[in-house]
């Protein structure tokens, strides 16, 4: 293959590197206003008053808006729970929620409408723990709501009780995953402009924007084809850019003052009111064979929602069951509990519930093996699904590279060696990790994706898809697909503004689908492009089309090849012969997929499933527990990389994040109030924080995939944590069950095992 | 950020006197690193910024005659850092100050700023004061001096009057056989505000450790000499036993916060490894 | 009447003549009054180095510069590192290496890497790690970044 399988830069590096590509908060349109949002200081208060008088008379300020200039329903991203208001109409629920939102012509007088807004609050109880929340008495977080219960998660299969009776070790532990923040570096923003016939213009950094209209359709009471959405790449998403209550703001702005509005999130406003990961508390119980076998699973998860819900259903879904599908558990009794809470809402985090329990059973699973003195690697294999295998969930697992992965880390890391000869303070921990490409859960009614492929008079192609890049570089991998198909430079494939009017309907770049569901649809498309010019071409030669050839830039027939045309000639005279058309080829992908059935939560989500495992070496400060990453490797079944340096750009930037998550990030809270919202005190690596990751692919070649690629986006995180916190304890003997693992655990844990000689400090 | 008033004196003597015709809300701005992330935090009320960039003087690392060091206000960080004179003067100050931010803060921030800023957990006090630096302060009726370890009275707070500005310090020349050093604890490997801030200046002599000057920061309302720990090792010869001992005096005598970088506990537990640490360190300078 | 007050300075060798709120910052005049958006706000507290800039040769972070302060002094921004066509080889190096993602990061980061080769000609990959640490990526972990500034220091890594 010419272009897909190899390593080229982004198609947009070259705008990136010079500063000339515009992000959101770049875009200058004439007359834009700026936007500003009054956010709510306290976690739940009853509104009494609002008083806008002062603020409107600002000079500069054109719209000062209330809940009373909003449509006065609820809506939201979630079918089952849509509990979201534009703005605050009687109640605060959480510390950053929308009360007002103001458009000045500069940022100064915006600044000064807001602080002239006066509200009465009157403060309510208050409730901040998602377990604390589902105990009797607990004060309500909503009084819109009976109870703090925003969703229960439940599904049993086999026999789990009398399976736990047949085991003959049960390991049972508690294993807490903090609220971490994506942190990507471009904040939360949104330009908006009433359009010249009539509809909503938004630009979106989002990475559905399809999506995103849907809502925010409900939201402002217009038809979706009102909302005319142009999605610009952004600076970073990671599951934190889908629906986003300050796109709405902005286009309720606009719509209001008849002019475009930006509004950008203020860092700390991105930390306190943006939509970071669901906080659990991961109760697993789980029963194993002597011989290691997994005979028996049970779990329940309380779950932090946050004040209004977004994607925390679906995440807390995930970390039920998602992997079932990774081991062989056939007895299993996965509960999950979503509370509502007066904190942050919370969403989707790179992993999706999946990264919070692989660090519970990572961890749970390297007890294990120490308890029944087997090797942490070979545990996992022997547990893991393989190719060809259907999971007790319906999963259809259509390649496997896990056991590859596994064994590509220890030789990498020199296991055996180095577990044979233990240099002390330092360690090895080993975790692996399951995915999806796609999930039908998220989005019952289509999964899949579609795509067109335009070809000009020069022979150049142009490719429309809704797919949306948010830095991961989607549109690249889309560019190498269709330049493969057609046989053309990468230089010579651009893809089209993703823009409502122009692309076909996509759900998105979210549970790692964009590879594999984009790049079989525009495999599709540009084949059907390749088939409509080979037709043409023959017509051209005389030939059959069956017996007709493209390759090297030329088309010839296979029984004659000195008759040959070059492919731009068969283009420009397909375009002058049929009066300027353009050759467009369409395709899509329907993967062979369902939606899980609601009470059994069975069926096949994704049409190939990624594998990973991760290998870290550590070295720990027994003095001050510091721990220093001296190595890391991380090795990714991807089915087949399309794009390698990417690839393993992708597996790095996944690592670092959970490396942070690991040892030093924390969304610290008080009453509801984010303490640490700067990276000052919300620490994420540095350069100096992480050693030269050592990216491994491993290429099954999927059936299913296009060119046989499954993704990495959120596999790449998944394993980290519990494979540092592994390293940790196999450096020290200290196991520790809630992240992050800041030295001060460490040390707390170390000192503890050196007085009192009991296993580790646990949670504390 | 609106709604102050900005100033750009030419001289010395008119800084001072815009610093007392606006009192409290007015504040000096130098490097801009402390006061623009305040202002922005709404940490502080300033309603007037007193530029010191139309004032000359103050930006320069001269010899004091004596063979110490003079060092202006002014000074950027990343110029403590990359001097030649302090590198091969006072060592531990240039190391001190390539621990402080980031590369594009020391360009910006200045010794005055650091100092008048007199955070707790600042980094360049704790190895000025173990040098026995002393600061010169311009007022409108003359300079005057005193040692730097008498300038700071708390957080945010410093001896600096209505009308006065740092003009700098002069740092007295190294004895023989003298060695000096700072480490910092923080929790990221860089660009990181510290936990501990342990620093030494060790003067020895034919029968033991001359001087001992020990300064712990981040662990008290302002820098403090640790007494107990520096009469352990004064006449010491620097053993094993001698640091330990000492370590564990430091450790007492300090009286860091919880907060929601670092226990109390784990501070003064810190306190004790880096002053250890610290001290095996320049015993090897007299081997 | 708000206090506004004279501004002379040159921007990637171009002079500017501007009058100015004394507390427009040298990141806003960038991106607002001379439209040079390449610099980029990630935190506007000196925290992530997204909006680094060279000020009179020195690596700073334009959000905690006042643009008065830079008056008569010399900026080179993102926009003035290539040569009309020819892009620095950094930059070339961070586009062939993959050190480049979301892009939100890369101009301050391509900045950085130029301030350390100037001072550093041939570093090591430690001294690259902690040279550029004031500057935060989400998006790549750092390991693509590294190769890039060693390679276009000419260092075997």
């Amino acid at each position: 293959m010419n272009v897909v399988g190899k390593s080229v830069p982004l198609i947009d590096a070259g705008a990136k590197a010079t500063g000339a590509m515009e992000f959101v908060s770049d875009l200058n349109l004439p007359r834009m206003l700026t936007g500003k949002i009054l956010r709510s200081p306290l976690p739940h208060a009853r509104i009494v008053s609002i008083d806008t008088g002062r603020a409107k008379s600002v000079p500069g300020v054109a719209a000062v808006l209330t809940a009373r200039d909003a449509p006065s329903y609820t809506f939201g991203p979630s079918k089952a729970s849509p509990d979201w208001e534009i703005l605050a109409r009687s109640e605060v629920r959480f510390i950053g929620e929308e009360v007002a939102a103001v458009a000045a012509t500069d940022p100064d007088a915006a600044e000064e409408a807001l602080s002239l807004i006066k509200v009465e609050y009157e403060e309510l109880p208050s409730v901040f723990d998602a377990f604390e929340a589902l105990q009797p008495g607990a004060p309500l977080a909503r009084s819109d709501k009976e109870s703090n219960l925003v969703f229960r998660f439940f599904v049993e299969k086999g026999s789990v009780d009398q399976a736990f009776q047949e085991s003959d070790l049960i390991i049972e532990d508690t294993f807490i995953t903090n609220q971490v923040y994506q942190a990507y570096m471009e904040t939360t923003c949104c330009v908006a402009a009433p359009d010249s016939d009539g509809r909503l213009k938004m630009w979106l950094p989002t990475q559905a924007p399809f999506i995103c209209r849907l809502t925010y359709s409900k939201a402002l009471g217009m038809p979706e084809e009102k909302i005319h959405t142009i999605q610009i790449p952004a600076g970073g998403a990671f599951g934190g850019k889908m629906e986003s209550n300050l796109h709405i703001i902005a286009g309720l702005l606009a719509r209001n003052t008849g002019k475009p509005v930006r509004i950008v999130n203020s860092r700390e406003e991105d930390f306190t009111a943006g939509n970071p990961r669901v906080p659990m508390r991961i109760d697993l119980k789980i029963g194993f064979k002597s011989d290691g076998t997994i005979h028996a699973k049970q779990v329940r998860i309380y779950a932090g929602n946050g004040g209004r819900t977004v994607h925390a259903p679906g995440v807390l879904a995930t970390a039920c069951y998602r992997i079932d599908s990774l081991y062989r558990i056939k007895n299993l009794r996965n509960e999950g509990l979503l509370a509502y809470t007066n904190t942050v809402p919370t969403s989707a985090y790179r992993g999706f519930g999946n990264s919070q329990m692989i660090f519970a059973i990572e961890t749970l699973l390297d007890m294990a093996a120490e308890k029944l003195g087997q090797d942490a690697g070979d545990l996992r294999v022997k547990n893991a699904y393989q190719g060809g295998e259907v999971t007790v969930h319906g999963w259809k697992i259509t390649s496997c590279g896990l056991p590859e992965c596994v064994e590509k880390v220890k030789s990498a890391a020199s296991w055996t060696e180095k577990k044979k000869n233990k240099i002390p303070g330092r360690g090895l921990g080993l975790a692996c990790t399951n995915h999806v490409s796609g999930n039908s859960a998220f989005f019952p009614d289509f999964h899949g994706s579609a795509a067109m492929v335009r070809v000009s008079r020069e022979g150049r192609a142009t490719v429309f898809s809704g797919e949306a890049d948010t830095g991961q570089g989607i549109r690249t991998v889309m560019a190498q697909v269709a330049a493969e198909v057609l046989g053309l430079k990468i230089e010579d494939v651009l893809v089209a503004p993703l823009d409502s009017d122009l692309v076909p309907y996509g759900l998105g770049t979210w549970a790692t689908r964009g590879t594999v569901n984009a790049g079989k649809a525009v495999q599709a498309a540009a084949g059907d492009a390749r088939r409509q010019l080979i037709e043409f071409a023959a017509g051209l030669l005389g030939a059959e089309a069956a017996k007709v050839e493209m390759d090297n830039g030329f088309f010839m027939a296979k029984d004659n090849p000195g008759s040959k045309i070059k492919f731009s000639d068969v283009c420009e005279k397909a375009v002058y012969q049929r009066a300027g058309s353009p050759i467009i080829g369409q395709g899509f992908f329907v993967p062979d997929t369902v939606t899980p059935d609601p009470v059994t939560k069975y069926g096949n989500q994704s049409p190939v499933y990624p594998f990973g495992a991760h290998l870290a070496e550590v070295e720990v400060d027994q003095e001050t527990g510091r721990v220093t990453i001296l190595d890391y490797h991380a090795a990714h079944d991807v089915g087949k990389a399309i794009n390698p340096i990417q690839t393993h750009g992708q597996i790095q930037g996944g690592v670092a994040q959970a490396v942070g998550w690991a040892l030093m990030e924390d969304m610290v809270t008080a009453g509801g109030k984010v303490q640490n919202p700067n990276f000052l005190d919300y620490r994420i690596p540095t350069f100096a924080d992480l050693p030269q990751v050592n990216s491994l692919l491993v290429e099954p070649v999927d059936p299913v995939g296009p060119y046989g690629a499954k993704g990495i986006g959120e596999p790449a995180l998944n394993p980290g944590a519990a494979a540092v916190l592994n390293a940790i304890y196999d450096a020290t003997g200290v196991r520790i069950k809630e992240l992050p693992a800041s030295q001060e655990k460490v040390l707390r844990g170390i000192k503890s095992r050196v007085q009192g000689g009991s296993q580790g400090a646990g949670k504390n | 950020m609106a709604g102050w008033v900005y100033h750009r004196p030419s001289s010395l003597r008119e800084a001072a006197n815009l610093l007392l015709r606006y009192g409290a809300g007015a504040r000096l701005l130098a490097g801009g690193t402390d006061l623009l992330v305040q202002m922005k935090e709404k940490k502080v009320q300033v309603d007037h910024v007193i530029s010191l960039r139309g004032v000359d003087g103050g930006g320069t690392i001269s010899d004091t005659g004596l063979g110490g060091l003079s060092i202006g206000a002014k000074v950027t960080v990343g110029a403590l850092e990359e001097s030649t004179l302090i590198n091969s003067r006072l060592p531990g100050l240039a190391q001190a100050a390539s621990l402080i931010g980031s590369r594009q803060v020391r360009n910006l921030g200045t010794l005055g700023g650091n100092l008048c800023n007199a955070a707790p957990s600042a980094d360049l006090a704790p190895i000025l004061i173990a040098m026995e630096s002393v600061v010169v302060i311009y007022t409108l009726s003359g300079e005057r001096r005193l040692p730097l370890e008498d300038f700071f009275l708390g957080p945010s707070l410093t001896v600096l009057g209505p009308g006065e500005l740092m003009l700098g310090v002069e740092v007295p020349l190294p004895g023989q056989s003298s060695a000096a050093g700072y480490q910092k604890h923080s929790i990221r490997k860089a660009v990181d505000i510290a936990l501990v801030g342990v620093a030494a200046a060790l003067t020895m002599g034919p029968a033991g450790l001359e001087k001992v000057r020990l300064v712990l920061g981040a662990v008290a309302p302002k820098p403090v000499r640790a007494v107990e720990a520096e009469s352990i090792l004064t006449g010491s010869g620097l053993s094993d036993r001698e640091i330990e001992a000492a370590a564990s005096a430091a450790a007492r005598e300090c009286n860091p916060i919880t907060d929601l970088r670092a226990s109390e506990g784990y501070r003064r537990e810190m306190v004790r490894v880096l002053t250890a640490r610290l001290l095996s360190q320049l015993r090897k300078k007299f081997a | 009447m708000r206090q506004t007050v004279p501004l002379q300075i040159e921007v990637n060798g171009q002079e500017y003549s501007l009058t100015i709120p004394p507390d427009r910052r040298l990141i806003d005049l960038l991106r607002e009054d001379l439209g040079l958006t390449g610099t980029k706000e990630g935190c506007g507290a000196g925290e992530c180095g997204a909006c680094s800039v060279f000020l009179n040769g020195n690596l700073v972070n334009s959000c905690l510069v006042l643009a008065v302060e830079a008056s008569g002094g010399k900026v080179l921004t993102i926009e003035g590192v290539a040569r009309g066509e020819e892009l620095h080889p950094v930059q070339e190096s961070f586009i062939r290496n993959g050190a480049i993602q979301c892009g939100f990061c890369t101009p301050g980061m391509v900045l950085s890497a130029i301030d350390l080769l100037r001072n550093n000609p041939g570093p090591t990959e430690r001294q690259v790690r902690e040279g550029m640490s004031g500057n935060l990526c989400r998006c790549t972990g750092y390991g693509n970044i590294v190769k890039a500034v060693l390679e276009a220091s000419g260092a075997k890594k």
